[in-house]
């Protein structure tokens, strides 16, 4: 349908005195051709997550209750870390929220902020909704007066040139002529007679009348459009935000750890070795099942408490559930930070550049100095750092690392998914930008650079 | 160092409600994930490709990565106060010359 009405709209826009008119039609053409959004999804997704809301407001109030009832049971080290400081008569009498510091309370807390996104994000979508009904509504009324419209155009267009033809003598009856020519128009064979009634648009005589009737019904439409235009699209909140500390592994938060009896002695002699690093984190790595020359290779290496928290939470997650977000077993996660240690460990200063990278961003490496090899076993290349969504080529040299990296980029064996390829070079000159984003290639100088540049 | 006191229904109810969080906070990806998909496909059915790919970011969004940790924390824990709770048992029972294993401390109900 669209290109006769489009046809029709050029033809309006030679008819004198009306271009400002038609050129206004074709706006609302814009928005009439494009078919409204059923508001029916956003409306289910609304009641899913007020559903949601009342589920976790009941199960806050579990906890909440809970939190103060257990006190009254449990006491020890782990019950003080997980339920905090002592609550006074006062507040367990009055039904007052948790202490502040003890994880069992930050875990209240992440519902609590969970509960109240709930309750926001249902009501935005609700108002979405609202909105995308009356889109959908105004969609309809339109469509009537749009056909009005182009029925006059039409009709103006035809008989303009005939004598003794004249629309504008019936003017009580004019409405209804112009309504069905709109919908004759809707034919495009129709609206073909039409145009083979147009001679020339020098033609058409001044009329102030016709002008003011193809007018009318737009002005009733222009308010419509306008109150579509003004629609906005809600905002939605991010449905969660854990605590900075906790949000590479979900570390402070995780319940105490079990070891065994060998192992508690491994973390004695460990935390006596390395009376700097935290107790808890020597444990969580003999509980992520490493070794204690290992764990010595990995402080010795330089693993910050975020990172060994976030390379434990990954572990973790993999024990619980084969594998951890990025597809890892436990055991590939622990070769992985292995070889990311040796690296940090060696004397060849690529492979610390390549180390320091690769822990930076343990908590979404997926392999590191992988090799790739074709299908009859040859080696292809090497991948320095591969992230969940990006492959890092290090280099300390000042230049020569383009047609690798567009190996890289473009071999369906070295990045199967067409991950972003980014060159880490400490000493590559500025000019290299250019040529390097021309093939979509970017260049970063810094550890700081490439993690604002991957957001992490 | 504290002193040490433990009930070991008070550790079980305990555990079974962290259980119960920890399924909610899954329910809570999928549902409005599966339900922003509908939304996603609406907008794109009828050429919105500017609000489809809005409610996409919304959905791809790393707060939901963050509700599946949050998930993770409340198995954990409640994983936890069921080992406690096993272990309470155990001591009572060895303490009393019970020799039954487990008294409760196995199949907990509603827990998946």
């Amino acid at each position: 349908m669209g290109d006769w009405i489009d046809d029709l709209l050029q033809q309006g826009e030679k008819l004198p005195g009306i271009g400002d008119a038609i050129q206004k039609l074709q706006m609302v053409y814009d928005i009439w051709r494009n078919e409204p959004a059923n508001p029916q999804p956003t409306r289910d997704q609304a009641n899913n997550l007020n559903d949601l809301f009342q589920q976790a407001q009941q199960l806050r109030d579990q906890f909440n209750e809970s939190l103060i009832n257990l006190r009254q049971k449990w006491s020890g080290n782990d019950a003080q870390a997980y339920l905090g400081p002592e609550v006074t008569a006062f507040e367990i009498e009055h039904d007052m929220e948790p202490g502040t510091t003890g994880t069992g309370y930050q875990l209240w807390n992440l519902l609590n902020q969970t509960t109240a996104l709930l309750n926001y994000n249902a009501a935005a979508h609700d108002a979405g909704a609202d909105k995308l009904q009356q889109i959908q509504e105004f969609h309809d009324e339109l469509n009537t007066d749009f056909m009005i419209a182009l029925g006059t155009l039409g009709m103006m267009l035809a008989t303009a040139p005939i004598p003794g033809v004249d629309v504008v003598t019936d003017s009580v009856g004019a409405g209804a002529e112009i309504a069905e020519a709109g919908v004759a128009a809707d034919d495009a064979i129709q609206l073909s007679r039409f145009m083979k009634l147009l001679k020339t648009v020098e033609d058409v005589v001044q009329d102030v009348t016709k002008i003011v009737k193809i007018y009318l019904p737009l002005i009733r439409f222009l308010a419509k459009a306008g109150a579509i235009a003004t629609i906005a699209t809600v905002t939605l909140l991010v449905l969660a935000s854990i605590p900075s500390d906790s949000s590479e592994g979900g570390n402070t938060l995780q319940p105490p750890v079990a070891l065994s009896p060998g192992q508690q002695k491994d973390l004695e002699q460990l935390s006596q070795e390395f009376p700097d690093v935290s107790p808890d984190d020597i444990a969580a790595l003999l509980e992520a099942g490493f070794s204690p020359d290992e764990i010595r290779a990995i402080l010795k290496a330089g693993f910050t408490h975020a990172q060994i928290m976030a390379l434990v939470g990954r572990i973790r997650l993999a024990q619980q559930n084969g594998t951890d977000s990025l597809g890892l077993t436990a055991d590939q996660i622990r070769q992985l930070v292995l070889k990311v240690v040796a690296a940090l460990n060696s004397p060849d200063r690529k492979k610390q550049l390549e180390g320091q990278i690769a822990r930076a961003l343990i908590g979404d490496l997926v392999s590191f100095e992988r090799k790739v090899y074709n299908a009859n076993g040859v080696e292809i290349g090497e991948i320095d750092v591969e992230t969940s969504n990006a492959i890092i080529e290090v280099t300390t040299s000042p230049q020569g690392k383009l047609q690798q990296l567009l190996k890289e980029l473009n071999n369906p064996l070295m990045n199967p998914t067409g991950k972003q390829v980014i060159l880490y070079a400490p000493k590559y000159s500025r000019q290299a930008d250019q040529l390097f984003a021309s093939y979509g290639i970017k260049i970063v100088r810094s550890l700081q650079e490439l993690m604002d540049y991957l957001g992490h | 160092m504290s002193d040490f006191m433990a009930d070991a229904d008070t550790l079980d109810d305990q555990g079974l409600l962290h259980s119960n969080i920890a399924q909610f906070y899954r329910k809570l990806i999928d549902q409005v994930q599966a339900y922003g998909q509908r939304i996603v496909s609406e907008f794109q059915r009828v050429g919105n490709d500017e609000y489809a790919g809005e409610y996409q970011r919304w959905l791809n969004h790393p707060h939901f990565g963050q509700l599946q940790e949050i998930a993770d924390l409340h198995a954990n824990w409640s994983q936890y106060f069921f080992d406690l709770a096993a272990q309470i048992r155990a001591a009572e029972n060895a303490l009393s010359g019970n020799s039954s294993p487990d008294n409760g401390g196995g199949q907990r109900p509603g827990v998946q």
